[in-house]
Formats: structure tokens, sequence, C-alpha cells
């Protein structure tokens, strides 16, 4: 009996226990007591990876996947700039799509660099009434007047969070101005954020002596974001990475009976496996569709050829070498035009240089109705232009320019290929060895 | 009863009180050892799980990386998943682990001689407590080639990444990542960069031009070759994009430096306002050199396209857009066409030489199928004497839900 009480008391004491201890934060409330500060930026103008191999980060259709599993009042979605990599027809194509992507994803601020407010007045973009989210900038114009502070209130269980976001240039704002950037709330706890537009190690040492200063954004060459400043050194300097392969995220905690916030910075990787969002998708569609309006192809400039050297196309090699065109016409570069028609990207320059003959040069691909010769990765991709070797009958070797297989399989467009050249290699053979029979040399 | 049996009876009852005294400390000893241990783990658990706060304000974590992310699982990063990383990193730093630190993680090239094989190495220790494993090395371009001999390394232990870079034919600026992945938890991803600059042995002034269609000769500078390791060269070919510029020159004539006079001819030129030069060579090593140039057309748009958003069928919007003449020239406007018939033009206001139109721009109701209402529209600007310019009109309709 006294056994049997010893028995019952200690298991009634252990789960009193192990009640308090779970319910004492084994697995904190996030949803209710986390804010989040998704940070994206850098994008150079990669709307979404090619698709040409596995494996690939990135991509606009992918972001609602992360972006959506924190609700708006919990979240502040911010891009710090530098939309697309030059001022070329095609970068202002692409940053309409950006610019009309970040209005379907909700982004709360988006910062402008100096290209960046060039390329928006270029485009006629007025201020942003028209869109959903606020710009900010260091830089003004007439005709693109943005201020460079935004503020939002994020609503947590444990206390209120105001997020300030300032847009900070040290040629146009002296240091001693920036406290006075950030919107003071004395019953809300703040985060005080600057974005800059370079990095520059000076300019973030002499931000560490601003106390009010939480976190800096600053660009960077990794194009995986990354925390730049020291481990619990204040404050936290941080990169978004490049290319959209990464969305940056800073979750703030406010715990209770705590008078400070916490940090943690994570970077979610844009993954294959992540569900694409429809409207996202059909918006790349539209942008092939304005791509292949502009006429970009018949633009393009041309490196000429020297001496009268023209492109001839594949044909005109099997005359002389039917083995190999037969063998050629076998393998995957004799159908490398059909893959960007199979997926609407046909009229892109930046995808139609490394599936047809001579793109950038004088007398190669420039539609296919004009030059269908010369679609797919024919025989003058790796061995030159044939116009003097075909009329000399053989006499004139094939010369310059001829492309690398590294010119277009690299690790972006062709993550495999690099440590297994030789089974790419084996892929496209269609010659003869050079000790059998009926080699051309 | 005797005082013997009273005493005895004294003592059982003493032995027997003694007795009860003794169950009862042992049961609360048990009692209490129990609690005591319970506690205990819960306290342990309760450590495991929360952020160390105590340095203050802010806490860092370790960048989730994309072989990081492989490791936990396929399934899309949630923030359960990044909650565990924190409690890795956190049981990670108290012991230690493994740690990779490189003696540079820059190397500069310097000058390098074009297409040639380059080579330089990156040592690295295991400054940690525990084996390093290295699980990829990748360079992001083809021409960068890095190789390790073996991937695990012992605490203390040291290991060298050995990188060829083969140089470009032409002039460039190196600027290459080769990205190291390993199990250091603290930095599970380092970028190594290599720097430098391929120079030709054959130097071109200008590097490239901006040309005028207004000025004589497009005002093409003169352009000057110049061998810097005093190999004697000649000139084999001078061609231009579109046939727009053409040279003499004596290809049998060979010296370590040439001045060139480019011929333009500027109906081409207008025709073709961005392209290059090349100028063939017989030097050994630098078989052609390539300068770009571009002209200043001859009229701007500004700005050159029109981007509408989150507009309503109907709902007219106005723009304005400016022609200009970039050489100050006058012209006329001779029509103003919609493609589409989206944008009517309100004002046409000449200004020197440059116009002002004011576009009313009327979204037309949107294709029922369609899953994203977008529409677009071009207007067609013919200038007197045959020049045409396009403004392109794009424009997306509201997807908000109305009221």
């Amino acid at each position: 009996m006294r056994l049997f009480s010893c028995v019952c008391i200690l298991t009634v004491a252990g789960s009193c226990i192990s009640g308090m201890s779970s319910n004492s934060g084994s697995k904190p409330d996030t949803t209710a007591e986390v804010a989040t500060l998704f940070l994206t930026g850098n994008e150079l103008g990669m709307l979404k990876p090619c698709g040409c191999s596995g494996g690939q980060l990135g991509g606009l259709d992918r972001r609602p996947a992360i972006l959506n599993a924190v609700q708006p009042s919990k979240r502040l979605v911010l891009d710090t700039g530098s939309f697309v990599e030059d001022d070329s027809e095609q970068s202002r194509i692409k940053l309409q799509i950006i610019l009309e992507a970040f209005d379907h994803l909700k982004y709360d601020v988006v910062n402008l660099t100096d290209r960046d407010v060039e390329m928006v007045r270029d485009i006629g973009l007025q201020e942003s009434g028209q869109m959903s989210f606020k710009l900010i900038s260091t830089r003004r114009t007439r005709d693109v007047n943005v201020p460079a502070v935004f503020s939002k209130e994020l609503g947590l269980k444990a206390a209120k969070i105001t997020v300030n976001i300032a847009a900070f240039d040290p040629n146009v704002t002296p240091f001693n101005q920036i406290p006075g950037l950030f919107a003071v709330r004395r019953e809300m706890k703040t985060v005080n954020a600057l974005i800059l537009n370079h990095y520059d190690g000076a300019v973030i040492e002499a931000i560490s002596q601003i106390p009010v200063v939480d976190l800096v954004v600053c660009p960077d060459d990794s194009d995986i974001p990354r925390v730049i400043s020291k481990p619990k050194k204040h404050p936290l300097v941080i990169s978004v990475g490049k290319y959209g392969k990464y969305v940056g995220r800073l979750r703030i905690k406010a715990a209770k009976g705590r008078d400070k916030l916490e940090f943690a910075y994570d970077s979610v990787p844009m993954e294959e496996t992540l569900p694409q969002e429809t409207t996202l998708v059909e918006l790349y569609k539209v942008y092939q569709d304005f791509v292949k309006e502009a006429g970009l192809l018949e633009k393009q400039p041309r490196y000429p050829l020297s001496n009268g050297l023209k492109y001839t196309g594949s044909k005109s090699c099997s005359i002389c070498h039917g083995y190999e065109y037969e063998k050629w016409s076998t393998k995957g570069h004799a159908h490398a035009y059909k893959t960007l028609v199979d997926n609407g990207s046909q009229y892109d320059p930046e995808c139609i240089r490394c599936h047809v003959v001579g793109f950038n040069y004088e007398s190669g691909f420039v539609s296919e109705k004009e030059t269908g010769h010369l679609k797919n990765v024919g025989c003058e991709n790796c061995h030159g232009p044939g116009s003097k070797h075909i009329s000399s009958l053989g006499a004139e070797p094939t010369t310059e320019p001829v492309l690398n297989c590294a010119d277009c399989h690299t690790p972006e467009h062709s993550g495999g290929f690099l440590d297994h050249e030789k089974e790419y290699l084996r892929k496209i053979v269609h010659w003869r060895e050079q000790k059998d029979a009926g080699n051309v040399k | 009863m005797s005082l013997w049996e009273l005493k005895l009876v004294g003592k059982l009852s003493v032995f027997q009180f003694g007795d009860e005294i003794m169950k009862r400390v042992s049961f609360i000893s048990m009692v209490l050892i129990t609690c005591c241990g319970l506690f205990f783990v819960a306290g342990c658990q309760e450590q495991a799980k929360m952020p160390d706060t105590s340095q203050g304000k802010l806490t860092e974590t370790p960048v989730l990386t994309n072989s990081d992310n492989a490791q936990n699982s396929a399934k899309p990063a949630k923030t359960t998943n990044s909650s565990s990383q924190t409690i890795n990193s956190k049981l990670a730093s108290a012991k230690k682990g493994p740690r990779i630190t490189f003696k540079n993680e820059v190397h500069d090239f310097g000058e390098l001689k074009p297409i040639t094989k380059n080579k330089c190495e990156f040592t690295f220790t295991n400054t940690g407590d525990a084996e390093l494993k290295i699980k990829n090395v990748r360079s992001t371009c083809g021409c960068t080639v890095a190789q390790l001999s073996k991937k695990n390394y012992a605490p203390g232990e040291s290991g060298t990444i050995k990188v060829v870079y083969t140089s470009t034919a032409r002039a460039a600026s190196i600027n290459k990542v080769i990205y190291v992945t390993s199990n250091d938890k603290t930095r599970p991803r380092v970028g190594l960069t290599l720097k430098g600059k391929t120079v030709l042995p054959v130097r071109h002034t200008p590097t490239s031009m901006k040309l005028l269609l207004n000025e004589k000769n497009a005002k093409c500078p003169n352009i000057t070759l110049t061998c810097v390791d005093n190999q004697p060269f000649a000139i084999k070919s001078f061609t231009a994009t579109a046939g727009c510029m053409s040279a003499v020159f004596d290809p049998n004539v060979k010296q370590t430096k040439f001045v060139i006079e480019p011929k333009v001819d500027l109906t081409k030129l207008e025709r073709a306002l961005s392209g290059n030069i090349t100028i063939g060579l017989t030097h050994p090593k630098c078989r052609s050199v390539s300068i770009h140039y571009s002209v200043m057309p001859r009229f701007n748009l500004n700005p050159s396209s029109l981007l509408v958003q989150n507009v309503e069928p109907g709902q007219t919007t106005n723009r304005i857009v400016w022609v200009v003449n970039n050489y100050k020239e006058d012209f006329e406007i001779e029509s103003l066409t919609s493609k589409a018939g989206y944008i009517k033009v309100l004002s046409k206001e000449k200004l020197g030489t440059r116009y002002k139109l004011e576009l009313q721009i009327t979204p037309p109701a949107p294709e029922p199928n369609e899953k994203l209402r977008v529409f677009k529209d071009s207007l067609v600007i013919k200038i007197k004497g045959g020049k045409e310019l396009t403004v392109y009109c794009r424009g997306f309709y509201s997807t908000k839900p109305k009221t």
C-alpha cells in the first residue's frame, strides 16, 4: 500500500513537472511572437533560371511560397534594388515585369539605386501611386521624387514593433543625421535598418558608432546572402545575394518579459521543389511576348567577320562531311533550337546565343524566317565560319571565331558540365577517330 | 510489567518509532531525488531551445546554404527547419566543431597574357576540434578549374586547393569566385576570389568610341596599335559592323606601332548605331583586337516606353512623351499612329528642336479567358524624311476585387 502510494505520488509529481516544462516553450509559438522582414535584391535581370539544367535556384514565381507563409500584418517585404544590369531595351522590358511582379507579390517597399531611378524614369513610371508598394531612394529627380524612408508597424502579441527602413548615401546625408531618419514611438519597440547601394567598410564602421541602427543591408560579391558583420557585433550587417537565388529572412522576436528584441537572419534558397505561382508563371510568358514584339534579335549589335568570311550553315558541310553530318543530326546539339521553342524563349537574345550559329556575328543567325539554316548548335559553332573553306574546296582550313564548350556550358546554365567534360563530349561524338578509314583529316 | 520489560518495550517502541521515522525519511528522500531529477531534465531541454541573448540585442545565425537545406530535407524550408538550425548551430558552437580557415581568400593574378593557363593555390587549415569534410569545390565559370586531393581533414591538418584559370582571348578584367562548401557550421560556404586583368600584347587606343552623326567623319578618332612585347606585326584586315568604316593599310608592313585613320560611311553608320571594329593582326599572341563603338542616335524618346499598372478597362491615363533631336536639328513629325488604337494623341506641341506629345491611353476590355490581363499598343512616330520611332505601351490590369 505504501509502495503503491509512493509510486502514485512520484508519477503525479513527474507529470506536473513535465507539463510545466512543456508549457514554458519546448515549441515556441512562432506565428504569434515572430515578425519577419523578408529581403530580396540584386535581381540583375534574372526573372527566373533558364531551366536548361536541373538544380538551378531562383525565380520570381517561387517567391510566394516563402512570402505567403507569414501573414501581411506580421511581415515586411523589401527589395533593395538593382533590378537589371544595364539600360538596354531588354532590360527595360525586364524592369516592367519585375515591378509588376512586386506589385502582385505585395511588396511593402522597394529601394531604387541611381541606375534604377534612371530606368524607372525611362519607362514613364511616375511616383508609386499606381503600385501597391512604396518606393524609397537617396536620389531625387524631377520625374522620380520619392522619399528616403519607409515605416511599417507590425503587431505581435508581446509588443507592437515599428520597422523603419531608410535608404542611405553618405554623399547625400551626413552620418550625424542618421538618427533623425528614424521615427521614434515611445510606446513601441523599433527596428531601424539602413540600405546602402555600395559596400564600403569605412562607411559601415562609421555607422556602427550610431547605436540606433540595428541593421545594415548592402550589396556583396557573393550571390548567396550572408552575414557580413562579425558575430555578436552591432549592428547586424547583411547582404541579400544576387539573381534572386535566395530570399533573406530576418525574424524579429519579442519575448514576453524581455525588454529587448531578438533577431535571427537566415536565407531560403529558391529551389525547384518550391511550387510556382500561376499568375507569375503567366507573367513570364507576357515577358516573352514583349521580347518578341520588340524584335530584339534583329537589333543585336554584331561583330564583323574579317576578309568576307560568312556563315553557311551545317547543311552546306554535309556535301563533303556526310558521315559527320548524319551523326551530328542524331545528337542533342542538332535539336537545340527546338528546346527554346518548346518554352517560348526563341526570341530572347540571352537564350538564343547558345542555341544557334553565329548569333553575335554578321551573317550569323538573325531569325528562323531569315536564317533558318543557322538554327541549332551547328558545325560552325565549334569549327568556325565555313565560307572560305567551302569556296577553296577544303584547301583553306576553317578559322576563328570558334566557341569552346565552356562558353555555353557554364555552371549557371549547365550545372552538371564541370568535372564531367568527358562524359558530355561522348554524347556529341560525330567524328571518326584519326586512324579510322574515312577520317576527313 | 517489570522495569526490564518496560525498558524492552521502550526500546522496542524506540525501534518501532525509529523504523517509522526511517521509512518516512526514505520516502521523502526518494520524492525529493525524483523531483530534482525531473527538474534537471526539463531544464536542459529548455536551455537547448532558447537562443542565446545574453550578449545583447542581436543574435546571428549562420546563413542557410543550399547544401544545408539539402541535408535537412527536400521540402520547402519552413520556420521549424530554421529553428532547428538555430539549435544545432548553438550546440555546435559550444563544442566548436570543424573550422575551415584559409591563409588568404583572394588571389590577384595581376596582368595576364591572353589564352594562357594560370595557376594559383589556396591553402586552408582545420582550426576546429572535429573532422572537417569538404563537400564541394565549385567555380562559377568553365574557365576556372579547382581541384582538391582529398575531402576529409583532421583537426590541425592543412589542405590546398589548386586552381587553374584560362585567360580570355580578349582584354578583360577577371573577377571569378570559387565556392568551397564544408561541414563548418560557422562558414558552410566560403567564396575564394580570383582577380586580375587579361592584357593583350597589342594595346589599342581608344578602347571604345562614341561617334556623332553630324560631325565630319562622325568625329571618329585615329586608332593607335602598340605592341608591348616588341614583336613586330602586320595588319591583316580592318572590318566594322555593317561595313560602316574602312581603313587603308599595307599588309606587308611589319612594325611595333601603327596609327590607323578610319573612314566612316555615315549612311551605313546610321543603320548600325552600335557595333564593333575588328582589326586582324599577324602577331602570334594576338590575332585580333576589337573596339566597340556607339553612336548618339539622331532622335531620342523620353520616356522610350510606357508602363501603366493597376488600370481598369476604359479608365484613361495621360502621359507626356518628348521627341528630341539630339543634334539640335529642326525636324517635323509627319504622322502619329496608334497600332492597336488604345493611344490617342491629345496634343502635339513643337518647342524648338523637340516635340511634346500628350497621350491618352485607354485600356480595352480584356479577353474573357485570359489568365493574366495585359494590354499593349505602340505609337509609331513618323519623322519627315523617313525616320520612324516607336513608343511601346504596356499595361497591366488591376487584380484587386471590385467593391
